[in-house]
């Protein structure tokens, strides 16, 4: 839910509340001084009127004054004090019941007890309680509705900035060469914002660089060492006299050395690619590149005595020769390395898209998580699990779609998209 | 042969010699640019090894120089940097081939025979071992008088094991010679077993002797049984 829905949301709920209360006090408020005031007219009247039938012959069973009807009844003696009641009577003006306020009381006219009862009509005043009311709650909503417009104006220009801010750490790009700049703001808390961010963004960028060109440096450092290793290994082999427990030692030495290598030259890509090294694109045709790529990949296919399939039709990509070079040779060394004896590799480019399907067994791992770095499809094996994250990497680079799927009974495919092929310039 | 190796890290420039000496080569070291200048502008070599990095300038300005004096020498760039730039730049300089360290010495002794090999023979001459007999042109072999089809992987094998005799070789040195630097095979290094086992009996079935030897579960050797 967004900030101002928010603030809205609570503020209409208090604006429905206060209108509900404010709405009910006001229309008791008004009637009650109203009818008090009525009371008091009808009281006052009472004392005219007591005058008035003293002088005359006779009191009248019941008469109109104005708009009020008078009825009077012998009593035996006084008892009554004023007493005020609400009645409906019919009204024949208006042919209709209408509402009348009433004041009985008894009083002695001319040494006889009477209990007089004077009602008048209410219909005016209960028409100007209408109105009042009415009008002072119209008023009332047009302030609340404007007061509402009003905050959400306001907090649509005051939170500017925010958004601003909000939008533009969205769009951070830790690897993008321009640094994210924060604009300051006039408004405190927002420029203290502003200014964090800015601080913090500068220091993620410099450790983030600073990682990267270490990573560049150490592998690269790590080169003349592991090929000095390399070479004595090389060299202690010739050495014919050695007993089979030597040989031994030095198999795993060299296995672990080939590791070492491996890592070490695949990091070195990831980190090139990471630092645009491979900028300069050229147009690739890709057919006779897997084609190559393929026959490269004999040896190891033929060990497997796999069954090849391709159906190569012209496509070319803009890219790096090196990447799409590395691209294939890994997408399509995985599909030989993860497939079993006597299996099946398909090889298939068209409509700008590269599909590879191998059998192999079911690959029981997160399949989402494959191309992350140094996953491997199982425990046992010895692969360093850079092979598909350099796939991705240099498919984020150059903007390909990749998909992975797998079915149940082991026919992996693994399709590549080249779309429109939006290579960095 | 005469080889030059100009290498400024003395250990690497050391295992170098000792197995290109063992070969029957002769080779000089130049530890830095200077002494690399005035080796190249003295002396003819058959073959120079050419590390790019080197103190006091770049490998790619001797390579320039050995190409403007049209030295015939063959020239290998040896390079840490593994760098794109660098190997294009290089083989646009006219350096015969690019190894990146780390390298195995067996790799970079095919690499000089059969760059010798094309240099200065144009690749005619043949390779003969025993009662083994190799036509590098034409990739054709041939036992005795009897012909062997060798696929491409199992001809490239051939030819590394005789570059590489009585040595012993790594299975991660054959993998790689096989299938280039890049393939990540860690898991995979068995393949090879399959083509030397069929190395192996296409050559003794032509009536060869078998001459690889399998080294424990370390690697192989070409030798006389």
């Amino acid at each position: 839910m967004k900030l101002l829905q928010r603030t809205s949301r609570y503020y209409l709920a208090f604006a429905v509340v206060a209108f509900l209360i404010t709405g009910i006090l006001l229309f008791n408020v008004l009637r009650y001084f109203i009818d008090e005031e009525m009371d008091e007219q009808v009281a006052d009247a009472s004392v005219r009127l007591d005058h008035y039938l003293a002088q005359l012959p006779e009191v009248p069973e019941s008469f109109y004054q104005l708009d009020a009807v008078i009825t009077t009844r012998p009593v035996d003696k006084v008892v009554l004090p004023f007493t005020f009641s609400d009645t409906v009577f019919f009204e024949p003006i208006e042919q209709e019941m209408e509402p009348f306020r009433s004041v009985t009381y008894d009083r002695e006219i001319n040494g006889q007890p009477y209990r007089i009862t004077i009602s008048q009509l209410k219909v005016e005043n209960e028409d100007l309680i209408e109105v009042l009311f009415l009008v002072s709650m119209a008023f009332f909503a047009l302030f609340l509705l404007g007061f509402f417009f009003l905050n959400r104006y306001l907090s649509k220009r005051i939170w500017r900035p925010f958004y601003a801010a909000l939008a533009q750490v969205q769009r951070f790009d830790l690897k993008s060469r321009a640094p994210t700049v924060f604009p300051p703001s006039t408004t405190e808390e927002f420029d203290q914002l502003s200014r964090s961010l800015n601080t913090l963004t500068t220091k993620i960028r410099r450790d983030y660089l600073a990682l990267r060109q270490f990573t560049d440096n150490a592998s690269h450092e790590l080169q003349t060492p592991l090929a000095i290793m390399r070479n004595q290994v090389d060299l202690m082999l010739q050495t014919t006299d050695r007993t089979e427990e030597d040989f031994t030692r030095l198999q795993h030495f060299s296995e672990a050395l080939e590791r070492l290598k491996k890592l070490n030259q695949a990091l070195l890509l990831l980190t090139r690619i990471e630092n645009e090294q491979y900028h300069d694109t050229e147009e690739i045709e890709l057919a006779a590149l897997i084609d190559t790529k393929l026959s490269q990949l004999e040896g190891m296919r033929d060990a497997k005595s796999l069954l090849l399939e391709r159906e190569l039709h012209r496509t070319c990509v803009r890219a790096h020769p090196v990447l799409m070079d590395v691209l294939l040779n890994n997408l399509l060394s995985n599909a030989i390395k993860h497939n079993v004896t006597n299996g099946h590799l398909r090889v298939i480019l068209k409509d700008r898209q590269l599909t590879v399907v191998n059998s192999g067994p079911p690959h029981d791992g997160d399949t989402d998580r494959l191309f992350k770095r140094f996953t491997k499809g199982r425990a046992d094996n010895q692969s360093l699990g850079l092979g598909l994250a350099i796939v991705s990497e240099i498919c984020q680079h150059y903007g390909f779609r990749i998909d992975y799927h797998a079915t149940a009974d082991g026919v992996h495919s693994v399709t590549l998209n080249f779309g429109g092929n939006t290579a960095p310039l | 042969m005469k080889i030059l190796i100009i290498e400024d890290e003395p250990t690497l420039a050391e295992s170098m010699r000792t197995y290109l000496e063992t070969e029957g080569n002769r080779c000089e070291l130049a530890r830095d640019f200077d002494e690399a200048w005035d080796k190249t502008s003295l002396y003819d070599y058959d073959c120079i090894l050419v590390d790019i990095t080197l103190p006091g300038g770049s490998g790619l300005e001797i390579i320039r120089k050995l190409k403007e004096d049209n030295q015939r020498a063959g020239i290998i760039i040896v390079s840490a940097k593994d760098s794109i730039d660098d190997r294009i730049s290089g083989l646009e300089l006219g350096s015969d081939d690019y190894l990146p360290k780390p390298f195995h010495l067996a790799e970079l002794n095919a690499r000089i025979k059969a760059l010798v090999r094309r240099n200065q023979f144009g690749g005619q001459q043949h390779i003969d071992y025993r009662e083994i007999h190799v036509e590098p042109l034409q990739h054709a072999v041939t036992v005795g008088q009897q012909d062997v089809h060798l696929t491409r992987s199992e001809y490239d094998l051939l030819i590394y094991f005789l570059a590489n005799q009585n040595r012993v070789l790594t299975k991660e040195a054959v993998a790689e010679h096989l299938s280039g630097d890049q393939a990540d095979l860690l898991d995979s290094i068995d393949f090879i077993y399959s083509h030397i086992k069929n190395l192996r009996k296409k050559l003794t079935g032509a009536g060869a002797a078998d001459y690889i030897q399998s080294i424990y579960g370390l690697g192989y050797k070409w030798a006389p049984a």
